[in-house]
């Protein structure tokens, strides 16, 4: 046998069982629940190092069942899998496991043999986690890829104003080049079977119900009669204006049946002020948008702009922009993060070029995570009931030195990480896709730097391969020479990346007939199983929560105790990161 | 001018590490890209002054001080690679921990790994070992990998290689023990896990190849 310090084997290989990472400069702590790599036999790639021919290297693997690609030593972070060190095997694009990586021959308990044609990258020291899935995403103009890629984002589901088909082909056209999965989403803007037919054969994977083009009850009913019998999905963006219906005819629109509910602070639009009486009814899937979150001392000043320059109102007219006033309620955006911590409200999504910001949606939702763990710890939260068990809330763990002390908030990560990924999989379909890291998903990974979590990618791989991050100059004799910048990798370059991305569609779509007329060569893929999902069916953010919402202020209050957090001032994963 | 991408770079530099100058004078704290900026433009202009390399490395490292820059910043800023263009061409750079003035690092800042069990890591526990003794007869410095089959290491190492069958150093991995021309020192082996240390017949499959032969 043979010793090494503590500090020597983190050196090497990183954090261990029941080692604590800091997530960048939150208050947010992960703690190693398990160590799958093998200790002793850790595949090593380098000068001196054992991943070679013969030793860590299993020669005779060779063959077509053969890993293409691993990741050792890796710090997994998962909202299905929980934050376990361990490597990483891919093949055809797929993760095929997360275990022990090496060659059976030298070592014990082998599950990811590397072979001759494996590609070995060494991630110990970095957390891994799932690429993020947007699924609030307007595709104004196509400026917002490097952003959603440098913000770890690799699906985007878009949320309508695609239509009509001429302009979705012309959509998927210019993202075909783009190392990210999409599903486009339609604006169901008539009560006509042909419009959404149309709509679905030209690659619909759902549809969007926005007020702009009209939210009426006799729609909603219609077009999730509609999606029932197609197996799509719909979003939901209700009547702000109260012209068609209030938060009780939209509800017994939707009659107990399946809808993803935007922005459902309200503060991007519908029902004013009492939108949030959606978290009670459990077939609505909840999400919000970055904007609000965390709620800031900015955050409403700045929706007034933001909301008068994306909905087609003018300054020169006084009345349009009092609608605007309207809708921009502290109150509620001051529930939106208990809400949150609830887990009544299940996704964060960008609402990206049409009030929100398509690379904030990581660093947003862990800022929210670090205000809320505060917001856990403060007054405001006492007597709230059905707030899930948080161990770190009351842990102050810079500065504990107790070793006893194994407080820490990866339940917290967990919850809030699959507000990004896994919760807006299922309620689009795609879980078996993306959303984690667990065998069979596509290998859509972000490799992180502890320090820069949430908010820098260290690397983005889409299907195992590298597709972005901050590469340095091409003439360098070494990799990632200042200045660093964001930028395509090889799996990201435009005639690779439509090998490593998907392309999501209805059951309706006659997927060869659009391959040829797209003229695409990514994978359309069918999503199914989208109708009778409930908030019971999402992974870790599953509460209905029975508020009551003062209608003349939008106040939110849960079993007589108000919901509302502060305003914050400074957060985290910002000033210290970002040029600007 | 002909720029070519490479020179374009360097701008991008030099503008990012003005705007940095700039806040610096008025008095803010330099965040990380800035503090990276400020750090690269001070070595590209001594590069530049004809200064060498060891003089380029000190004007990196002198440019920006561990109290002009936000909290954090010297934990994140743990190293910088730099392409300089020196008198006899383009050499490469690199500076770790730039901002170290002597003090510790802040063992609960951005990115911190808190040890859990803070008691050594024992490694290759409960393998069979054994001590052999080798002798270098070779006139260059020879050095082995944690892992290599132990039987089949370069001749000039004399040792009982029927003994080291199914062994290898018992040292880390990723680590590396070194002889010396000349050298005789004793090391311990263990068993490699895993089918080749399966048991007696270990090593005996590729028999035919002791000695540093390959297949």
């Amino acid at each position: 046998m043979s010793r090494l310090s503590a500090e020597e084997y983190r050196t090497r290989y990183g954090a261990t069982t029941g080692d604590r990472v800091r997530l960048g400069d939150t208050d947010l702590w992960v703690r190693v629940g398990e160590d799958r790599t093998a200790r002793g036999d850790e595949p090593v790639w380098g000068y001196a190092k054992n991943l070679r021919m013969r030793i860590a290297q299993d020669d005779a693997a060779a063959g077509p069942s053969e890993l293409d690609v691993v990741l050792a030593g890796a710090l997994v972070i998962d909202p299905a899998l929980g934050a376990v060190k361990a490597d990483i095997g891919i093949k055809d694009g797929r993760i095929a496991g997360i275990g022990r990586a090496g060659s059976p021959d030298i070592s014990d308990g082998i599950d990811l043999v590397v072979g001759p044609h494996t590609k070995p990258y060494m991630a110990y020291g970095l957390i891994a986690t799932p690429g993020g899935v947007d699924s609030h995403v307007h595709t104004i103009d196509p400026e917002l890829l490097p952003p959603a890629l440098s913000g770890g984002v690799t699906t985007l589901i878009t949320a309508g104003f695609e239509e009509p088909p001429y302009a979705m082909e012309r959509v998927l056209a210019g993202l075909e080049g783009w190392p990210v999965n999409v599903g486009l989403q339609a604006g169901a803007r008539a009560m006509e079977d042909g419009h959404l037919d149309t709509m679905l054969a030209a690659g619909a994977t759902g549809f969007k119900i926005h007020e702009d083009n009209g939210a009426y009850p006799d729609l909603i009913d219609y077009v999730l009669r509609y999606a029932d019998e197609h197996d799509v999905t719909v979003s939901l963006h209700t009547d702000g204006l109260h012209e068609s219906a209030e938060l009780e005819d939209t509800v017994a629109a939707i009659a107990g049946r399946t809808v993803h509910a935007y922005h459902v602070e309200g503060t991007g639009g519908g029902h004013v002020p009492d939108l949030l009486g959606l978290v009670r009814e459990p077939s609505v899937l909840c999400s919000s948008t970055t904007p609000t979150l965390p709620f800031g001392v900015n955050t409403a000043v700045e929706h007034v702009p933001m909301t008068v320059l994306n909905h087609g109102l003018s300054w020169a007219i006084p009345d349009e922009v009092a609608l605007v006033r309207e809708r921009v309620l502290e109150a509620r955006m001051a529930a939106e993060g208990p809400l949150h911590e609830l887990g009544a409200i299940g996704i964060v999504n960008s609402d990206s070029q049409g009030m929100g910001r398509i690379g904030e949606s990581f660093r947003r939702t862990f800022q929210l995570a670090h205000v809320m763990k505060a917001w856990r710890r403060s007054a405001a939260a006492e007597g709230i009931g059905g707030l899930p068990a948080d161990p770190g809330a009351d842990a102050v763990l810079a500065g504990s030195t107790d070793p006893a002390d194994d407080r820490d908030d990866t339940a917290r990560v967990l919850r809030y990480l699959a507000k990004v990924t896994i919760e807006p999989a299922i309620t689009h379909g795609v879980a078996d896709h993306v959303g984690s890291l667990r065998p069979g998903r596509l290998a859509d990974i972000v490799l992180w730097k502890p320090g820069f979590f949430g908010v820098k990618p260290e690397w983005v791989f889409k299907a195992g391969f590298p597709a972005w991050g901050p590469l340095g100059e091409g003439n360098a004799s070494l990799e990632r020479a200042e200045p660093t910048r964001y930028r395509r990798d090889w799996a990201g370059t435009p005639h690779a990346a439509p090998t490593v991305s998907l392309t999501f569609v209805s059951g309706a779509a006659d997927r060869p007939a659009l391959a040829r007329r797209l003229a695409t060569r990514r994978t359309l893929v069918t999503v199914s199983g989208v109708r009778g999902l409930s908030r019971a069916s999402l992974h870790a953010n599953r509460a209905t929560a029975p508020v009551d919402i003062d209608v003349r202020t939008g106040a939110v209050s849960l079993g007589g105790r108000p919901l509302a957090v502060a305003p914050v001032a400074e957060v985290p994963l910002s000033r210290r990161y970002l040029l600007r | 001018m002909r720029l070519i991408p490479w020179e374009e770079e360097r701008l991008q530099l030099f503008a990012a590490a003005e705007l940095a100058r700039r806040r610096r004078a008025s008095g803010l704290l330099l965040n990380h890209p800035e503090a990276v900026a400020v750090i690269c433009d001070a070595m590209l202009e001594a590069a530049r002054a004809g200064r060498a390399y060891g003089e380029v490395e000190a004007a990196g490292r002198a440019s920006v001080g561990p109290d002009e820059v936000l909290p954090g910043v010297r934990e994140l800023l743990d190293e910088v690679r730099l392409e300089v263009l020196l008198g006899d061409g383009t050499r490469v750079v690199a500076l770790v921990d730039p901002l170290d003035r002597g003090q510790d690092r802040d063992p609960f800042g951005p990115g911190a790994l808190v040890i859990g069990d803070p008691s050594d890591v024992v490694v290759n526990d409960g393998r069979d070992a054994i001590d052999l003794e080798v002798t270098s007869t070779s006139r260059r410095r020879i050095r082995v990998s944690s892992h290599f089959p132990f039987h089949r290491l370069n001749a000039r190492l004399v040792f009982d290689r029927d003994a080291a069958r199914g062994f290898r150093l018992d040292i880390p991995a990723g680590a590396y023990v070194g002889f010396e021309p000349g050298e005789t020192k004793t090391v311990r082996l263990v068993r490699l896990a895993g089918r080749q240390g399966a048991g007696p017949t270990a090593g005996q499959a590729d028999a035919e190849n002791a000695g540093g032969g390959t297949r």
